[in-house]
């Protein structure tokens, strides 16, 4: 069977798909900007206090993580300095807390934190929806009643005949021919793409990655009490049973020395394999410390 | 009956013999993602390339989908290839670059090949 190519106007092509893709690359745009603008004015509001609450809150999250690669008086210091009784830095913040009313200063600061949490995922749900569907009934009040594409795929089965060509009342029409309102969703999926690279940051270079990431630590832990999550991690560091990775990691990389040479030498007895197994395994022992 | 001291000794000896096997590796999760973001910054223009290229050949059907996986394993191959040793260096599963980027890139794909098939075949 052979399909008799239908011929659509040109002008269909000049005001319907090629506008549609515009416009939602531009829409796609301003929406980033728009959300980093947002994050900036949120960002001015963080105080110096909590700042360096969390900061205190990621040096233990990285004491506690990584313990084990420091050399053990590091590691007591470091527990004397956040843990100690009196002196440590996670028990400071607690009495003055605790003395004046601590319900209310909590409950105030629940209600603030909440707010504002709660008027910023607004905000984010209201920048992604409107334009979305503002942008649909555009295109479905505008551009609908045509054939504007076809689809160069297999043709779907007719049960997506009404969703694809709506507006498009002709049963004998084949299903790869689909109205405005889909080639528009065709745009909208593979526009995400294409934006991820044109739009978003290149590839961002380590201060902006580290700015980042204490942002996006922030509002997580602004719900919390900072004096709870201080105890938590206080008691994450007493848990820890010292044991040092280095402990003899001699006798570990000659284990391995002397297993890679009998490997070798099992397959050829000659010297020079073992120099270059020893290499490979130098190479594989340097592995870790590039990836930091 | 065991002797204390035997126990702690036999104790020592299983933890060490961990210690053996295992040997923690540590990995930056900010650096895997910026390796990987690096692999889909060069994937997406290639899968926009070859939806180009698909559209203007004028491929329909299945032949389409062929030919994004072609273009696809193509420049995986040719990467995996340029990197060839140090690959393991920057990823935890280098295997993984060659399904990951797989559906991410489909929709540029899929969207090009459309757009110039009908400019060009339709029009």
């Amino acid at each position: 069977m052979i399909e008799q190519p239908i011929v659509l106007d040109v002008a269909i092509r000049n005001w319907v798909v090629i506008p549609i893709l515009l416009v939602l690359f531009v829409v796609s745009a301003l929406k980033m900007n728009f959300t980093k603008i947002m994050q900036i004015q949120s960002d001015r509001k963080q105080d110096l206090q909590k700042t360096m609450e969390m900061q205190t809150v990621a040096r233990t999250r990285k004491l506690t993580a990584y313990y084990n690669r420091i050399p053990q008086q590091g590691f007591l210091m470091r527990k004397a300095y956040f843990t100690n009784k009196e002196t440590g830095i996670l028990t400071y913040n607690e009495p003055p807390q605790e003395e004046n009313n601590p319900m209310d200063a909590l409950m105030q600061a629940s209600l603030m934190n909440d707010s504002s949490g709660m008027t910023d995922m607004l905000k984010g749900n209201v920048v992604h929806l409107i334009p979305q569907i503002s942008m649909m009934t555009w295109v479905n009040h505008f551009f609908s009643g045509f054939v504007a594409c076809k689809l160069p795929f297999f043709p779907l089965t007719i049960r997506f005949k009404s969703f694809l060509q709506r507006g498009i009342e002709l049963s004998s029409l084949d299903v790869s021919y689909v109205s405005s309102l889909s080639w528009y969703f065709l745009c909208w999926f593979g526009s995400e793409g294409i934006n991820a690279i044109l739009l978003g940051e290149n590839i961002p270079s380590m201060d902006q990655q580290l700015f980042q990431s204490q942002v996006d630590q922030g509002p997580p832990n602004q719900q919390v009490p900072i004096h709870k999550v201080y105890n938590s991690e206080r008691e994450n560091i007493d848990m820890i049973r010292y044991e040092s990775l280095m402990d003899n990691v001699e006798e570990r990389f000659l284990n391995n020395l002397t297993k890679k040479t009998t490997i070798t030498d099992f397959s050829k007895v000659s010297s020079p394999s073992s120099s270059s197994s020893s290499s490979s395994s130098v190479q594989s022992k340097n592995k870790v410390p590039k990836r930091r | 009956m065991l002797h204390p001291q035997q126990i702690q000794q036999q104790q020592q000896q299983q933890q060490q013999e961990q210690a053996n096997s295992v040997i923690p590796e540590h990995y930056d999760p900010e650096i895997i993602m910026r390796n990987n973001k690096a692999v889909t910054f060069c994937q997406i223009p290639i899968c926009i390339l070859g939806g180009a290229i698909a559209g203007v050949l004028g491929f329909s059907g299945l032949f389409g989908f062929l030919f994004y996986f072609f273009v696809y394993f193509t420049f995986c191959s040719l990467f995996v290839l340029r990197e060839n040793k140090k690959l393991s260096l920057y990823f935890i599963n280098p295997r993984s670059i060659w399904f990951d980027g797989l559906g991410s890139g489909l929709m540029p794909y899929i969207l090009f090949w459309t757009f110039l098939y009908n400019i060009i075949h339709i029009y």
